[in-house]
Parts: C-alpha cells; structure tokens; sequence
C-alpha cells in the first residue's frame, strides 16, 4: 500500500451511527490501517484508545447519544503519518478550555463522577491532537501519529 | 449486540477474592464489577486481585469504574491488586495513577504469591 | 455504518477489516465472517478495477445495514457497467476458463445468501450482497 500513496495522502472515511459499542468499528479499522502501514504494536494498542475515547466523546458528548446523528472519522494515510479526524455534528459544544486539563487521582476519589480521563489519555498518546470546530458546526479532534522507521539506513 | 462483551466470575485461592474480568471494561461494565466488589466485601475478603483476560478494550469510562473500586478499598481498609493487564493497560494503569492504589502483577500466580507475604490466608 | 475508499487496490482490506469487525460484534460466527470478508473484497475490487476504473478520484462507498435478520452491505462504484452475475448454484467446473472477474463474481454469488445488481441513480452500480444472521455456524463451502 506504500507506494501508492500521494504527498496529500489517501483518505479513508467511515460514517457510523451515534450508539455506544460503534467506536469499536473505527478502533479495529484504525488498527488494522495502522498495522499494514507498518506501526508497531505498541502505537497500535495507543492508537486503538485514542480513537476509542475521541468516537466516544462524539457519540455521547457531541451527538448526545442520537442513533440518527452521525460520527466521521477521517483517516489520512500519508507516507510517514496517520491522521486521524473525528468529528460530531455538535448537539452540544465542547468547551475547548477543558481539553487541557490534566486529571488528578487523588481529586477523582473525592468525586461522585470519577471520569474525565478520555482527552488526557488522547493527548498523552497521540503525537499531535488538537481540538476545533468541524466544517459543519460540530466538534473535531485531529490527531497525528508519526510513523517511526528504524534509523537504519534513514536520511 | 455492540455493547455487553464481559464476563465477570468470582473465585477465592488463598484467602483472596479473584474478580476474572474476562472482555471488555467500559461504561457498560460498571454494574457487573460493582456488583462483584459488593458481594466480596460483603463476605468479610480483605484481599482482592482483579484478573483482567481477553481485555482488548479498557476505556476511560472503565477506568472511571475501576477509580470507584479503588476510592471503596481505600475507605474499607482493604487491599487491591490487579494482573493480567497487557503492557499497553499497564502503562495506562501508571499513567492514571491507579497502580499506585492497585499493585499490578503479570499473571494470577504472582499476585496471590504476594498476598501471602502481605498476610493473606487459607 | 458506512465506508468510503479511493480507487486504489489495496484499501478494500480496510474495508474488509471494517465489515468484519461489524459482522463478529454482532454475532455471526467466525466461519460466516471469513465468507463476508471474503465477497466484500471481491466485490470492493470488481468496483475498483471495473467500476471506477483504478481512478483514484473515483470512489468506492460500502454501506452496511444490520437489522435482526440480516447483514446487508451494498458496494458502491461510480462507474456503469453492471456486471452479470452467475447464477446459483454456480457450476464450477463448467466455468473452468472464466475471466478473473468472473471468478470473483463466482465467488461472491457462491457465498452470499442473496445478491444483486442494480443502477445506482448516480450513474453508477449498487452490488448488494445480504447475509443471513440465522444461518450462524453454516459456512457455506466453495464446492
């Protein structure tokens, strides 16, 4: 598949229904796509909960759990990145303030609602994440993962 | 049908309560592990090792349920340890902070050779 | 649930994994999911290289529905020829000298539980393939 991908890249797009259990399509999707273009299994397994979390906050943030709203996930293939493109069709907004929090343990023992994780956990995994608004008028996160070839024989 | 992917069993080895999570730990998960904390905590165990199997899949949502145990063993004077985790979820578990409140083993056998040492018994 | 793919062989894997991922999660069993992944491919590609062309700007759209009955995924090309399907049950040893796209065709009939053709409005070409969800467990054989 490398040698066919343009400077602009190839795009792949999956449109799925906004019901809990659907982010799993697009993580086996990603993951499979991650694994031909030849990331390790350790940015796989990264990749697989990043978009997990970024579907899932579409799907009950975003779209708030509407069957009939739809969630897109983008994938770029590019020669040495995945970008992955999630976007809702925005029922409700994300404060994009709180996409920088960093969660505290401690402080979620004392909480009644001890989540709040998923963004943290994107950021801290993907290369690149960055939240905007979506053509549309929903949410969009974009992030990056860079694929890294063993320095032999590189430049 | 793309929701309920886990089983939850409870066995006692050595005076520890095992919780197999076998499949998935997300938001769909927070009855069946509640519920099997409850009814060990009930019967009086001190000692409690989550065996996580087949687990493809623990999201945020997951973690917030197992920050719920963990906040529950802390305030009822147990202890927790989990194993089975791939390394992916291990390095999660760190990351969030939970293997702090929640030793992490490589396999079953590991955690209950632990407990021993801490106390635990037949 | 819907995909969409460049023209460009290779990517119907990715839908193949997409599909296949669906199909498991909603209870078919692992021999049925190899059949669906199997005539997906086959027909991903026929619209590819028939279809579109092997034009990358073309696109290859599946769409999936699963109701309680049935998986239904229609594959969709923005080319015009339909393709003639074979009937079933399909005769192999008679087709012994058939075209590569005649095997796929084959292949696909042989493991759909129904499948059709038809004009897609926009000029292009809908192959519908449907598998039955009761049929769980009985994989159909190639013979």
């Amino acid at each position: 598949m490398s040698d066919v991908e343009g400077a602009t890249g190839q795009v792949i797009e999956l449109r799925l229904p906004s019901r809990l259990g659907y982010e799993r399509i697009a993580m086996d999707t990603a993951a499979a796509l991650a694994r031909r273009m030849g990331f390790a299994d350790e940015r796989i397994d990264a990749l697989r909960t990043a978009i997990g979390e970024a579907v899932t906050n579409a799907i009950e943030h975003g779209n708030q759990a509407d069957a009939a709203m739809k969630v897109v996930v983008v994938l770029t293939v590019r020669p040495d990145e995945l970008i992955i493109s999630v976007s809702d069709q925005g029922r409700r907004a994300l404060e994009l303030e709180r996409t920088r929090t960093r969660p505290h343990i401690a402080d979620a023992f004392q909480r009644a609602d001890k989540g709040g994780w998923g963004i943290w956990l994107m950021r801290e995994l993907m290369d690149e994440v960055e939240f905007t608004l979506a053509p549309g008028g929903g949410n969009q996160v974009r992030m990056v993962v860079h694929l890294e070839r063993s320095p032999v024989g590189d430049q | 049908m793309l929701e309920d992917e886990l089983t939850v069993n409870i066995r006692h080895r050595d005076g520890v309560a095992i919780i197999d999570l076998i499949g998935d730990v997300t938001t769909f998960a927070e009855e069946k592990i509640n519920g099997a904390y409850r009814q060990v905590t009930a019967r009086g165990d001190r000692f409690i090792l989550l065996n996580f199997r087949q687990n493809d899949y623990i999201n945020s949502a997951g973690i917030a349920i197992l920050i719920g145990i963990v906040t529950e063993v802390n305030q009822n004077g147990q202890k927790l340890a989990v194993s089975g985790l791939s390394p992916h979820f291990q390095k999660i578990f760190r990351m969030v902070g939970l293997a702090q409140y929640a030793e992490i083993y490589q396999t079953e056998e590991d955690a209950l050779s632990a407990f021993k040492r801490l106390g635990a018994v037949e | 649930m819907q995909i969409i793919l460049p023209s460009i062989l290779g990517y119907e894997v990715i839908a193949r994994d997409a599909v296949a991922s669906l199909a498991r999660r909603c209870g078919i069993s692992p021999e049925r999911v190899e059949d669906v992944k199997t005539a997906l491919c086959e027909a991903c590609t026929n619209a590819i290289e028939h279809g579109n062309r092997s034009d990358p700007q073309r696109k290859v759209q599946v769409l999936c529905t699963v109701d309680e009955q049935r998986l239904v995924i229609e594959v969709y090309d923005e080319g015009g020829s339909l393709p003639m399907l074979p009937r079933k049950p399909v005769q192999w040893t008679l087709e012994q000298r058939a075209s590569l796209r005649g095997m796929g065709l084959m292949l696909i009939v042989t493991l759909t539980d129904e499948v059709s053709v038809v004009a897609d409005p926009n000029d292009g070409t809908c192959m519908r393939l449907v598998f039955y969800r009761n049929l769980a467990g009985d994989s159909v054989s190639a013979s």
